[in-house]
């Protein structure tokens, strides 16, 4: 399935109301028997007694949409898929909310199922998003993936 | 040639600006990064990639783009 470069940012943080809808899309594409969704909600971790209270996201969007469209296509070839969302936050999320959803569709469990790991690491290690941790007290650090 | 630098993340505090723009000729992209390293000894201590024109390219490329950007360790997620 070959399709062009899509925009995967939105700005601020995603909302459950977005993503019930992106849900409710799929109802009438009756061939899809299974869905498969990964949400990044961000966490209040204490570093040195401070408390990360939201998480400021900025990217090299144009190299992160491309490089989107590339993991996508390889997951198109990979697994039996129909459809695939990838959606990630820009500028500031508040602790607790949410700044990333992947969801991907089949007709049965296994292909989703599979292919959903991968997709979210893939997008953490090949994408140019970059987070800024906020602390309560102004102060920030910069967020690195495990 | 005139060719816009970026920094990205954390790398926009070690050097003090988003964005600049430079009339020096760089054969490759290290010849930039050394030059840059020289301007902002800080940037050593972050292993970055760098992009030309949208496109992440290794430091040996030849410099033959306008836009060049420096980006951090990716955070994503």
């Amino acid at each position: 399935m070959k399709d062009r470069v899509k925009n995967i940012f939105i700005e601020g943080p995603i909302s459950p109301i977005k993503i019930g809808e992106s849900i409710a899309h799929h109802q009438s594409k009756t061939k899809i028997g299974a869905h498969a969704l990964f949400l990044g909600q961000v966490r209040a971790d204490t570093v040195e007694g401070k408390t990360v209270e939201a998480i400021e996201y900025t990217a090299q969007t144009e190299i992160a949409n491309q490089v989107c469209h590339e993991i996508r296509e390889e997951a198109f070839s990979q697994y039996e898929l129909s459809c695939m969302h990838i959606y990630h936050s820009l500028g500031v999320v508040k602790k607790g909310e949410i700044c990333f959803f992947v969801f991907v569709s089949s007709g049965h469990r296994t292909p989703v199922i599979d292919s959903l790991n991968e997709l979210v690491n893939k997008i953490k290690a090949r994408v140019p998003v970059f987070g800024k941790e906020l602390f309560e007290d102004q102060s920030h650090q910069w967020k690195v993936n495990q | 040639m005139e060719i816009k630098v970026r920094y990205f993340g954390q790398l926009a505090e070690f050097t003090g600006k988003s964005e600049e723009i430079m009339t020096q000729d760089f054969k490759t992209l290290e010849g930039l990064k050394l030059f840059l390293f020289d301007r902002y000894p800080k940037l050593k201590e972050v292993h970055f990639k760098m992009a030309q024109d949208n496109s992440i390219e290794s430091e040996s490329s030849e410099l033959k783009g306008t836009l060049i950007d420096l980006l951090p360790p990716f955070s994503g997620g």
